[in-house]
């Protein structure tokens, strides 16, 4: 009996130890200063970095992940954390707040202000200029990564708002001339739905896109002004959906209905979209960044992808776009290797092999050394050289740091779709989104200033 | 005293991750419902701003509609499909324990992400539905692009996973004794009728505890109406379990979510309470002498 007993104490004991020590994480050790911790016993450093994307990103970057780690084994390994576009900013917010954030890290352009308001939020990379090589970038760029004097991100390009269409799918329709006009997309619009009464034209991840594509065209502003006080007012909104609407029903633009049974309800890359790559939706209103991803679904299946002019709206006081950063690189400031984590930063994005590596999957490059080890591998030609080509000569305005905020793309969404579904009018749908933009932007405003 | 202390040393691991991983977050939810905290920046005290807040806010209420029609549809179906295949299950047929696993698959699958993947595929305009219906002549039905549509989609998901409610009404029917069927039969009873007068009032126990879990599940419900057709049109199938995530993970409102989470609970709670409330009018449990 005395023996049965014991043996069960000991039994408990283990189970109660053993699930105390999955509890613990390798992250629970002593921190140690410097550029010692983290390594293992063999003295390499171990690092992690995160990103986002469709899987020919994903692939760019795991070759240049694996070239990297070649090149210093033994010193740093990185072990890379992919994911997809859904949920990005949840999943953002989640690991920053729980500490677990990898070392190098893909930031959206406007989570540098939203986490790093005062400079603070992530390592500042001025103390790595000895490591990364910030002269191959434009000055006046870098400080999209900046906060209060510090340099939080490094920029990675800019992205532009284009039309990009599936100009096979035009020759196919019998159409030999891209549009160039709102006018000239209706006419092309017939021709398609002649064949297809379920296509569209252009089916852009958000109403948003070419809402205040409209709003900038007509008003000469971009949504917020550089004190982030709101440019547009009520009666713009209320344009604004009255002109996608008329768009929708014309079939050049998509329709709320036909986004959400097609493609879901979220922001997505419509890069690997069924409906899409079949030519169902015969083009995209997209940023530079996905040009690569959309234009290599396309080839898949033999269509080509080509970038359209900028159509421009009657009365127009801006014949332009919207650009904005694509994304940014920052350090995490928990990080215990930021100088290793500076090392392959600089690799990804200045190394003529790191970037040739990376290549065109994340759009436009910055920095000149990147731009000139993509071209001397050939990889700026076609759609991505056009791509170049459409970002240095398009007027832009650039997206304040609060445009992305989720509240503000809700807000359009969310009454868009009532007022497409019949269930409010276009004043009180404008009405809503103005409202929530204002209580939102208020809010912003107060946190920032 | 000595057997208390080594059970409680049995139930120690249990113990351990029952407050540090359930009562912990939910004691803090509590507190951080009072507080305006972000993740970024510290919290401030708000006092009870985020609760007022929530019964004014039209979508919160919106949400609160949508789970409570989620619930009324959904669990009805799934305890009434669980109960009439339990029911088949329990005769002796041949195969009948290869019926029983392949019954209970779709609860295991049922909040995996292929899963709900298929499911879109299935119910999309040119999906496996639509095209089967079209060979009776039917027109396509719009279902993740219609409010109706696609609360219907997110129910037969929900519906289709009654394999762990099957499994629990299949053990309480194999419970009811034969000899009062026999009894009745010889009474010239039918089928029938001794279903609904032998069976169900000895299995309203086993009713009662699988009516109380689904409602319990049901108003928490996430994955499915998530992954398959998230917000929905006009956020049709926005349940609330969605807006709290919403609330903290996008707009970083985790002192709202916060109080939005405790306002679910104590809805689930008085649901519950009345359901308990209720039992002694129809659950008849067998040591009661009833």
């Amino acid at each position: 009996m005395g023996m049965r007993k014991t043996t069960g104490m000991m039994c408990v004991a283990i189970l109660a130890a053993s699930m105390l020590a999955t509890g613990c994480s390798s992250k629970t050790a002593e921190p140690v200063k410097g550029e010692t911790a983290g390594k293992d016993a063999g003295g390499e450093v171990a690092l992690s970095f995160s990103w986002w994307g469709n899987d020919d990103r994903h692939q760019a970057t795991q070759k240049a992940i694996d070239a990297f780690n070649t090149a210093h084994a033994g010193k740093i390994k990185v072990t890379g954390e992919p994911s997809g576009f859904g949920n990005l900013e949840e999943t953002f917010a989640t690991r920053y707040a729980g500490g677990t954030a990898a070392d190098i890290m893909t930031v959206n352009y406007p989570w540098v202000l939203q986490y790093s308001p005062d400079g603070n939020g992530f390592y500042d990379l001025d103390q790595v200029k000895d490591i990364f090589d910030f002269s191959q970038y434009d000055p006046e760029f870098l400080k999209f990564g900046q906060r209060a004097g510090k340099m939080q991100a490094i920029p990675y390009g800019q992205n532009t708002l284009g039309f990009y269409l599936n100009k096979s799918a035009f020759e196919r329709a019998g159409i030999t001339e891209l549009p160039k006009t709102f006018d000239e997309y209706k006419k092309a619009a017939e021709a398609f739905t002649k064949a297809d009464p379920n296509s569209y034209l252009i089916v852009s991840p958000t109403f948003r896109f070419a809402a205040i594509y409209y709003l900038q065209q007509k008003t000469g502003k971009g949504e917020f002004a550089d004190d982030l006080s709101m440019n547009y007012t009520q009666e713009d909104y209320k344009d604004a959906l009255i002109w996608y609407k008329d768009l929708a029903d014309a079939h050049v633009f998509c329709s709320r209905k036909d986004y959400i049974e097609n493609v879901g309800n979220e922001p997505v890359s419509i890069a690997q979209n069924a409906k899409f790559i079949n030519g169902g939706y015969a083009g995209v209103l997209e940023w530079t960044g996905g040009i690569a991803s959309n234009a290599k679904t396309l080839s898949d299946k033999g269509d080509q992808l080509a970038i359209a002019p900028l159509p421009v709206i009657d009365g127009a006081k801006f014949e332009g776009t919207m650009a904005k950063p694509s994304l940014t690189f920052a350090i995490s400031k928990d990080s215990k290797n930021p100088k290793a984590a500076a090392e392959f930063l600089q690799y990804i994005l200045n190394d003529p092999e790191g970037t040739k590596l990376m290549g065109s999957t994340r759009g436009m490059v910055a920095s000149k050394a990147a731009k000139a080890s993509l071209e001397a591998d050939g990889q700026i030609t076609g759609v991505v050289k056009d791509a170049y080509d459409f970002t240095e000569k398009a007027k832009v305005i650039n997206n304040s740091p609060i445009f992305e905020n989720a509240t503000f793309t809700n807000a359009y969404e969310k009454n868009y779709e009532k007022f497409e579904f019949g269930q409010s009018s276009a004043d009180e749908a404008a009405k809503a989104i103005f409202d929530a933009i204002s209580e939102e932007n208020a809010k912003l405003k107060q946190q920032y200033k | 005293m000595k057997h208390s202390k080594i059970g409680l040393l049995y139930i120690l691991p249990w113990l351990a991750g029952m407050i540090f991983l359930t009562l912990y977050p939910f004691v803090n939810a509590l507190v951080i419902s009072f507080t305006d905290y972000n993740l970024v920046r510290k919290p401030n005290f708000v006092g009870f701003e985020n609760y007022i807040s929530l019964f004014r806010d039209a979508d919160f209420l919106s949400t609160l509609t949508a789970t409570v029609k989620y619930t009324i549809f959904t669990v009805p179906l799934q305890l009434t499909f669980a109960l009439f295949i339990a029911y088949i299950l329990n005769f002796k047929l041949k195969g009948i324990n290869f019926y029983r696993t392949a019954y209970y698959i779709p609860s295991l699958l049922g909040g995996n992400v292929a899963v709900a993947v298929l499911w879109r595929f299935l119910f999309q305009q040119d999906g496996f539905i639509n095209r089967f219906i079209g060979l009776f002549g039917a027109a396509p039905i719009p279902w993740l692009s219609s409010p109706n549509g696609a609360m219907a989609v997110i129910v037969l998901l929900k519906v289709w996973q009654f394999g762990s409610s099957m499994l629990i009404f299949l053990a309480a029917l194999k419970d009811v004794p034969q000899e009062l069927y026999e009894a009745a039969s010889v009474d010239g009873s039918s089928r029938f009728y001794s279903f609904f007068r032998i069976t169900i009032p000895l299995i309203t126990p086993t009713i009662f505890f699988n009516l109380v879990m689904q409602m319990v599940n049901a108003f928490q419900e996430f994955n499915g109406p998530y992954l398959v057709t998230g917000r929905g049109p006009l956020s049709a199938t926005y349940l609330t379990s969605m807006y709290i995530y919403d609330n903290a993970f996008k707009y970083f409102n985790m002192g709202y979510a916060s109080a939005a989470s405790w306002v679910l609970f104590i809805i689930i709670m008085g649901v519950t309470a009345i359901l308990f409330a209720t039992q002694n009018k129809w659950v008849f449990y067998s040591d009661e002498g009833n």
